[in-house]
C-alpha cells in the first residue's frame, strides 16, 4: 500500500508543477505523413549551432521565451527543417526517404527500443487469416502452416516448439492484451479429469495460456508482437509479448465472407463516428465454422464473436481525457461426435465451449501544457467465462470394474460397475478476471534529454465460481479415475499486485543519438498460505533496453542509418490456479477382489489414502532475456538483425513422485462359494500386510527451455516501374528443452505374480535440442492504378535438427519396495528385478537428425473493384514445393506437400 | 546281465535234454519280454502282471510286477519251470513315461495266443500296439478376437485358448506354460542377437500348476484356458459361459484401474508378463502363442533365461539402433506346440521358428477388421477325429472359424 501513497503524493506534487508552466515558450514537431509527434529531434539555434532543446516523448520541447532565432530542427532520419519559430508551434518534419502511401504486407520490424513486429491491417488483409494464429507466419522464423482449428492454438515465439505439454511454459508466458486488457488463462481448469482418449486430451489447453483460435483478426488495426524485453508494465509474461489494438471509428459497412479448404468465415462489422462530438462506436461480429475434415461434419469448430467499442474524447486547454469502453462476446465451440450409424446408436461425443464475458473500461488522461505529468491511464477490466465441457459415452466394459467412492482415508468397500452403462462428465468452469491498472508518465523538463519516467500498478484477480468436475461415480465415463467431483469455488482466488517504474531517455549528441529504457517490476502473489514458498515474496523484473544510433552516414548518395541496441531483462510467470491447487489424489489399494456368480456376494475392498499433491516450493517461471540489435537503414531499405539468447530454467512440469503406502492383501482361496449367503466378511478372512509403491504427480519448476537464435528481416523499399518490394525474413532458431529434476520411473513388468516393486531414479531426463534454420522471400507487387495487389513468398527452410539430449540408462539411486532409497551399484544391472531399472536407450538415439532443404511457394493475390468498395482476395499455400527425397541412414524419407487455398470477399458500404 | 541270462538258458537246455524221461518237458526258464513304443521315455512298468493259460491244461501261471525286469527295450521278465505247451499270454500293466518331456500314462494289456513254448522256443516277445503315443498336447483353438456387443463394441474378457491331448495316452499338463511371442508378426525388426532358431522370445508366460501329476489330460481331452473364467453370458449376451473352464490367467494387483475378476477357475502361475496392467490376448492377433512344458524352475527360468537385442528401428524419417532389453526367452525343445496369427494385410514375419509353425493363421484380412469378432482359429481334425499337426498353421487351421464355445 506504500507504493500507493506514493504514486498519490507524486501525482499531487506534479500538478502543482503546471502553474509554472508559463515561462516558456514551447512547440511540437511531428512526422508530416503521419503527423506523429518526432521524440528527440533537437532544437538549435540555426546560426549558432547551439543546441537549445529536445522534444520530448509527446514531441513537444520548450524553449525560453524570449529566443526569436532561427530554429534548425533535425531527427535522424529526417530532413533537417530550419525555420522562424511558428505562431502555433508546429514543426512538421519530413522524411528522407518518404513512406507515404506504402502499403506494407508484411511484418515490419518496430522501430523503438524493443524487439517486436508490427502487423498493420493491410498485411492482414493480405494474409487473409481465419484466426490469430495465421498471422505468425509473418514472424521471423514463421511459415505459413495450414489452419489446424479442430484443436487449441498456442503461441510459440522464437522456439521450434516441441508437443510435451511440459514445456508449455513458453505459450503460458506469453501475454495477449487487447486494447489494454490482458487475457487471463490463470484460471483455466477445463480439463477431463482421468481422460486418456485422443477426442478430449488433444483438446486440453489448461496451463498452456491462450488459445488463438479464439481470437478473430477482422477488428484488428494493428499487433505488435515483442519478441525481446518489452517494457515493465506488461507482467506476468515469460516469453512474449502480443498487444493488439482494434479500430477505431470510421463509417464503414463492412462484411467479409471467407471460405479455405477447412473453414468458413463470416464478419460483419458497422463503424459509426460522430467527429465534432469526439465520439466513436464500433460494434462487430463474426462467425468462424472449421471442420478438422470438410468431409466430416461431426468433428467441428466454431467461433462467435460479437464486440462493442465506444470511445469518446474530451478536448480542452490543458488537458484531453479520452474514455474509452469495450464490451465483447466470445464463444468457441468444439464438436466431437463418433458417427452413430457406425456405432449403433450409441452415443459418443464431446463437446467444450467456452464462452467469455468481457467488459473493458479505460481513462486517459493527457496533459497539454509543460507539466511534469504528462498522462495518467487507469485502466479497469473483467471476465467472466462460462466454461463447459461436456462427454457423454455408451461405456461397455470388458471385464468386472470398479468405481472407488470412498471420499475419505481408510477402507472401504468399491462400487462394482454395471457392463452397459451410459457415462457423462461434464467440467463446469466459471473463470473470473479482475484487472486494473495505473500508468502514470511524467517528465522532467530538460532541454538536452528527452525523457518520460512511468510510474504504474496493476492488480489482477483470478478466481473460478464453476462446479469442476461433474460426474456421477456411479457412471463415470472414465472409469479408473484418480479424482473425486470437487467445486472449484473452494480453490481460493489468486491474486498478483504489482508495481513498476521505467524511465526512458532519448538523447541526441553529435556523435550519436543515445536512447534508454530502464525499469523494475516488483510483483508479488497474495491470498497465499504461509505454506507456499512464495507467500510474502516479491519478485523483481528489472529490464533495461538501449541503443546507439550513429549520425547520419551517406552510401552511394543514399541516406544510411545504423543503431545498434541492446537488451536484457527478467520476466516472471506467476503459476496457474491449477498448478498451485491441483485436485486432491485419491491413491487406492485393492485388499481384497472377490468374485462370485451372485453379483450380491462379489465384494471388492479397498484402502483409500489421499495426497495432496500441491506443491508448497513452487515457485514462478522466470525467464532471462539478453540480446543485441543491428538496425541498418539505406535509402529506406532496412535491414535489422537481432540475437537472442532466453534462458528460462524455472519451467513449470509435472513431475512424478513414489511414496510406499501399506495395504491388506486378503486371501479369499479358503472361502467356499457355494456356502456364502452374503459378501464375504472381511473380518475372518485371513491377510497379509504388504508395501506398494504408487506414484502421483506433482508441478514443479524443472523445465528449462533455452532459447538462442538469431532473427533477421530486410525490407527493400518499393521499386519503382516494377512497383515490387522485396522482403526478406527469416530466423535461426535453436531451442533447447531439458528436465533439472530427477524424474522417477517404474517398470511394468510383473514377474513372478507381482509388478517390479522399485523404482528407478534418472539424472537429466527429457532433454532435447531442435534447430531450424528458414528464410522467407517474399516480393508483393502493389498497382494502384489496377487497385492489384499480389504478392509471391518463397518459404524456405534451409534445414531443421533435432536431436535428443543424450542420458544414462542407468539410474543414479533406487527406491526399494519399503520406501527406502539407495544408491545404485553396477553389479545391480544383473539382479532379477533391478536389470529392468536399466533403460533401452542406445546411442543412435542421441545422433542428431537433420531434415534437410525445404521450400513451398505461396501467393497472394487481391483485387479492389467498384470504387473499393468490394475486395477480392485469394491465398493458395504451398502451390509449388520443392521438397527433395533425402536419405536417412540408409532409408529414403519421401516428403509430401499438399497445397492448400482460400478465398474470400470483402464488401464495404 | 544279458550274459548271465544266456549261461541260464544254456544250463536249463543242457537240464531239459538230460531229463528225457518226462513225457511233458518243462521249460525251466521262459522270457517273455515286453516292448514298449520308442518314442517314451523315462518309463516306468507298475502293477504289470503277465497271464500264462496253457491251453490244453488251462493251467494258468501268473508273473507278477516284482518279476519284471527293466532293459534297453522295455522291460523282460522270467517264468521258471512251466510246462512246454500251447499258451495263451496277456501282460497287462500301467506305463508311467515322458513324452516330449511331458509326463504320461497309459494302461495296457497286450495279448498273444497260442505261443508254442518249449524247450527250443521259450521267448516271447510281446508289443504295446494298443497305443502309439504319438502327438501330444496341441493348441487346438484361440479365440483371441473377442466378442461384440449388440451395440457393435468389442468385448475382449471372453478370450480363451483351448489346448487338446492329441495323442493317445493320457498326458499329464502341469507345467505347461501358454506363451505369447515378445515380436509382433506385423513389425519386422533383424533383432541382434537372433535366437529364433534356438529360442521363443516371449512377452507373457502363464504356467498351469501342479506337482507334476496333478493335471491329467485324457487322449483327445482338451483344456480349456479363459482370461476371464466367468460367465460373461450375464452381463454381455452375445458372449460365453467360461464359468466351465479348466483354468484362468489372473492377475492381482492392487490397483483398482485393472481389477480382474477371479472365477471359480484354478489361477494359472504369472511367471511374467510384460504389463502391470489385464493381461490378454493381441484382438487383433499379432503376437504368435506356442505351449511349451517349463522345463525349470521359475526361479531359475527368471534368472538365466533374459536376454537383451538390439535392432534398427526405421520409420518415417527416424531411423535409430535400438534396444530391447529384458526379453525373456524359452528354448525351442521345450516348446510343445506354436502358431503364429497375423493379419494380411499388415503381416510383416513368422516369430516362431519354421521347426515349430512354418505357416502363420488369421482372424480378420485387413487391419481392425471389425468382422473379426467373435472368430477364432480351429485346427483341422482328420477322419479320425485327432487334430492335424504338420508344424504348419496355414495347413493346420482353420482361420476365421466360428469360436467353438460361442452359441450359434
Amino acid at each position: 500500500m506504500q507504493v500507493v501513497r506514493f504514486i498519490i503524493v507524486a501525482l499531487m506534487v506534479l500538478a502543482l508543477q503546471i502553474a509554472d508552466a508559463q515561462t516558456v515558450k514551447s512547440g511540437i514537431v511531428l512526422d508530416a505523413e503521419a503527423l506523429e509527434p518526432i521524440v528527440g529531434a533537437t532544437i538549435a539555434d540555426a546560426q549558432s549551432g547551439k543546441v537549445l532543446s529536445v522534444t520530448q516523448a509527446d514531441g513537444s520541447f520548450n524553449l525560453p521565451k524570449n529566443n526569436e532565432a532561427r530554429l534548425r530542427i533535425t531527427s535522424i532520419g529526417y530532413k533537417p527543417l530550419i525555420t522562424m519559430p511558428t505562431s502555433d508551434g508546429r514543426y512538421l518534419l519530413h522524411a528522407e526517404v518518404s513512406q507515404l502511401g506504402e502499403v506494407v504486407v508484411t511484418a515490419q520490424e518496430n522501430k523503438g527500443l524493443t524487439t517486436s513486429s508490427r502487423i498493420e491491417k493491410h498485411a492482414m488483409e493480405h494474409l487473409q487469416p481465419s484466426s490469430f494464429s495465421d498471422i505468425l507466419e509473418l514472424l521471423p522464423g514463421g511459415r505459413s502452416v495450414d489452419p489446424s482449428l479442430s484443436t487449441p492454438n498456442n503461441i510459440h515465439i522464437r522456439e521450434i516448439s516441441t508437443p510435451s505439454s511440459n514445456y508449455a511454459t513458453s505459450s503460458l508466458g506469453t501475454s495477449f492484451i487487447i486494447d489494454g486488457a490482458p487475457i487471463s488463462t490463470n484460471a483455466n481448469m477445463q480439463y477431463l479429469a482421468g481422460a486418456w482418449d485422443v477426442m478430449a486430451s488433444s483438446r486440453d489447453n489448461t496451463n498452456a495460456g491462450v488459445d488463438m483460435r479464439g481470437i478473430s483478426t477482422d477488428d484488428i488495426e494493428r499487433v505488435e508482437i515483442v519478441r525481446g524485453v518489452p517494457s515493465v508494465e506488461y507482467g506476468d509474461l515469460t516469453s512474449g509479448l502480443v498487444k493488439i489494438e482494434r479500430r477505431r471509428g470510421g463509417h464503414d459497412l463492412k462484411f467479409r465472407l471467407k471460405a479455405d479448404m477447412g473453414s468458413k468465415l463470416l464478419y460483419a462489422a458497422k463503424d459509426l463516428e460522430w467527429e465534432n462530438r469526439r465520439l466513436t462506436l464500433n460494434i462487430s461480429a463474426d462467425y468462424l465454422d472449421a471442420k478438422a475434415d470438410p468431409r466430416n461434419n461431426l468433428e467441428n469448430y466454431k467461433r462467435l464473436t460479437f464486440s462493442a467499442r465506444l470511445h469518446k474524447r474530451w478536448e480542452q486547454e490543458r488537458y484531453q481525457l479520452a474514455l474509452s469502453s469495450n464490451l465483447d462476446f466470445s464463444r468457441s465451440l468444439d464438436n466431437d461426435k463418433e458417427d452413430v450409424d457406425q456405432t449403433y446408436s450409441a452415443e459418443d461425443s464431446y463437446k467444450s465451449s467456452y464462452n467469455r464475458y468481457a467488459l473493458l473500461t479505460s481513462l486517459s488522461f493527457k496533459t497539454k501544457g509543460h507539466s511534469w505529468l504528462k498522462s495518467a491511464d487507469l485502466t479497469l477490466s473483467g471476465s467472466l467465462e462460462k466454461d463447459l465441457i461436456e462427454r457423454t459415452k455408451l461405456v461397455q466394459l470388458s471385464r468386472m470394474t470398479i468405481a472407488p467412492l470412498s471420499m475419505v482415508e481408510g477402507e472401504n468397500d468399491a462400487y462394482i460397475l454395471p457392463f452397459k452403462y451410459t457415462g457423462h462428465h461434464e467440467v463446469d468452469g466459471k473463470p473470473v478476471n479482475a484487472y486494473a491498472k495505473l500508468n502514470v508518465r511524467l517528465q522532467v523538463p530538460n532541454n538536452t534529454v528527452s525523457n518520460t519516467l512511468l510510474l504504474g500498478m496493476d492488480w489482477n484477480l483470478d478466481k473460478n465460481l464453476g462446479r469442476g468436475q461433474v460426474f456421477d461415480p456411479h457412471t463415470p465415463v472414465y472409469t479408473g479415475i484418480s479424482s473425486r467431483a470437487r467445486s472449484l469455488k473452494e480453490i481460493p482466488a489468486n491474486h498478483r499486485l504489482s508495481a513498476y517504474g521505467e524511465g526512458t531517455i532519448k538523447w541526441p549528441t553529435p556523435v550519436g543519438t543515445i536512447e534508454a529504457v530502464a525499469g523494475l517490476r516488483v510483483t508479488s502473489m497474495l491470498n497465499l498460505e504461509q505454506a507456499y514458498a512464495m507467500y510474502g515474496k516479491a519478485y523483481l523484473d528489472p529490464r533495461v533496453n538501449v541503443g546507439y544510433t550513429l549520425p547520419r552516414l551517406s552510401l552511394f548518395g543514399q541516406p544510411m542509418f545504423i543503431r545498434l541496441s541492446a537488451g536484457i531483462g527478467q520476466h516472471t510467470k506467476m503459476p496457474t490456479m491449477e498448478q498451485l491447487f491441483p485436485d486432491l489424489l485419491y491413491v487406492d489399494f485393492i485388499q481384497l477382489n472377490y468374485y462370485h456368480d451372485n453379483p450380491d456376494y462379489r465384494r471388492i475392498n479397498l484402502m483409500t489414502y489421499i495426497v495432496n499433491p500441491r506443491n508448497t516450493a513452487l515457485e514462478p517461471a522466470r525467464n532471462l532475456k539478453k540480446e543485441v540489435s543491428l538496425d541498418i537503414n539505406i535509402g529506406g531499405n532496412r535491414m535489422t538483425v537481432t540475437a537472442f539468447r532466453e534462458k528460462m530454467t524455472s519451467g513449470f512440469r509435472m513431475q512424478s513422485y513414489y511414496q510406499t503406502y501399506q495395504y491388506k492383501q486378503y486371501d479369499a482361496s479358503g472361502i467356499d462359494p457355494s456356502t456364502l449367503t452374503s459378501q464375504p466378511p472381511l473380518e475372518t478372512l485371513p491377510y497379509t500386510v504388504l508395501n506398494e509403491l504408487a506414484g502421483y504427480g506433482n508441478y514443479t519448476n524443472g523445465s528449462m527451455t533455452l532459447k538462442e537464435g538469431i532473427e533477421y528481416t530486410l525490407e527493400t523499399k518499393r521499386f519503382p516501374v516494377i512497383l515490387t518490394r522485396l522482403t526478406i525474413n527469416g530466423a535461426y532458431f535453436r531451442t533447447t528443452y531439458n528436465n533439472s529434476i530427477v524424474d522417477s520411473y517404474r517398470p511394468s513388468q510383473v514377474i513372478a505374480g507381482r509388478q517390479i516393486q522399485y523404482v528407478g531414479l534418472y539424472e537429466a531426463d527429457d532433454g532435447s535440442v531442435r534447430e531450424a534454420f528458414n528464410t522467407n522471400f517474399t516480393l508483393d507487387t502493389d498497382v494502384p492504378r489496377l487497385r492489384l495487389g499480389f504478392s509471391f513468398s518463397a518459404q524456405c527452410m534451409w534445414f531443421t535438427t533435432s536431436q535428443r539430449t543424450e542420458v544414462s540408462n542407468y539410474p543414479v539411486q533406487y527406491i526399494a519396495p519399503d520406501g527406502s532409497i539407495h544408491d545404485w551399484k553396477a553389479s545391480d544391472a544383473e539382479d532379477m528385478y533391478l536389470r529392468w531399472l536399466v533403460r533401452d536407450y542406445t546411442a543412435s538415439q542421441f545422433e542428431k537428425n537433420q531434415v534437410p532443404f525445404a521450400m513451398n511457394l505461396n501467393m497472394k493475390v487481391t483485387k479492389k473493384l467498384f470504387d473499393d468498395r468490394l475486395h477480392i482476395a485469394m491465398f493458395c499455400n504451398k502451390l509449388w514445393d520443392y521438397t527433395p527425397d533425402y536419405d536417412s541412414r540408409g532409408t529414403t524419407i519421401r516428403r509430401h506437400v499438399t497445397p492448400y487455398f482460400g478465398l474470400e470477399m470483402n464488401i464495404k458500404l | 546281465m544279458l550274459n548271465s541270462i544266456v549261461m541260464m538258458l544254456a544250463m536249463a537246455l543242457c537240464l531239459t535234454s538230460c531229463n528225457s524221461d518226462d513225457p511233458i518237458p518243462v521249460v525251466p526258464t521262459t522270457v517273455v519280454s515286453l516292448e514298449v513304443p520308442a518314442n517314451l521315455e523315462d518309463v516306468v512298468l507298475s502293477g504289470a502282471k503277465a497271464t500264462l493259460t496253457n491251453v490244453e491244461t488251462q493251467q494258468v501261471t501268473t508273473i507278477e510286477a516284482s518279476q519284471f525286469v527293466k532293459d534297453e527295450n522295455g522291460y523282460k521278465m522270467m517264468c521258471n519251470n512251466i510246462e512246454a505247451g500251447t499258451y495263451n499270454v496277456i501282460v497287462s500293466g500301467h506305463l508311467d513315461f515322458t513324452l516330449k518331456g511331458v509326463a504320461g500314462q497309459k494302461d495296457f494289456e497286450v495279448s498273444s495266443d497260442n505261443v508254442v513254448i518249449s524247450p527250443t522256443s521259450h521267448d516271447l516277445k510281446m508289443t504295446i500296439s494298443t497305443f502309439t503315443a504319438q502327438g501330444g498336447f496341441v493348441i487346438s483353438e484361440i479365440f483371441y478376437t473377442g466378442t461384440s456387443t449388440p451395440e457393435g463394441k468389442s468385448y475382449s474378457g471372453d478370450q480363451y485358448i483351448i489346448i487338446t491331448n492329441n495323442s493317445d495316452v493320457t498326458l499329464y499338463a502341469d507345467s505347461i506354460a501358454v506363451l505369447e511371442s515378445a515380436f509382433l508378426t506385423t513389425t519386422k525388426q533383424d533383432y541382434d542377437p537372433d535366437i529364433m532358431s534356438t529360442h521363443f522370445s516371449v512377452q507373457a508366460c502363464y504356467m498351469i500348476p501342479g506337482n507334476g501329476k496333478s493335471v491329467p489330460v485324457e487322449p483327445g481331452q482338451s483344456l480349456k484356458l479363459a482370461i476371464n473364467a466367468i460367465n460373461h453370458t450375464t452381463e454381455q449376451p452375445n458372449s460365453i459361459d467360461l464359468s466351465d473352464a479348466d483354468f484362468e490367467f489372473y492377475d492381482e494387483t492392487s490397483n483398482p484401474n485393472f481389477t480382474d475378476p477371479d472365477g471359480a477357475a484354478p489361477n494359472l502361475d504369472k511367471w511374467y508378463c510384460y504389463t502391470a496392467t489385464i493381461y490378454q490376448f493381441h484382438s487383433r492377433g499379432f503376437n504368435s502363442m506356442a505351449i511349451a512344458k517349463m522345463q525349470t524352475s521359475k526361479e531359475d527360468w527368471l534368472e538365466n533365461y533374459v536376454y537383451d537385442a538390439t535392432y534398427l528401428f526405421v520409420f518415417g524419417d527416424f531411423s535409430k539402433e535400438m534396444t530391447k532389453s529384458g526379453i525373456y526367452k524359452v528354448p525351442n525343445e521345450w516348446i510343445l506346440d506354436g502358431v503364429n496369427l497375423s493379419v494380411e494385410s499388415v503381416r510383416e514375419w513368422n516369430v516362431l521358428d519354421a521347426s515349430i509353425d512354418a505357416g502363420w493363421t488369421y482372424c480378420g484380412k485387413v487391419d481392425r477388421d471389425e468382422t473379426r469378432f467373435n472368430k477364432s482359429v480351429i485346427r483341422k481334425q482328420d477322419a479320425s477325429g485327432k487334430y492335424v499337426d504338420t508344424n504348419n498353421s496355414t495347413n493346420d487351421f482353420i482361420p476365421e472359424a466360428a469360436a467353438s464355445l460361442l452359441k450359434h
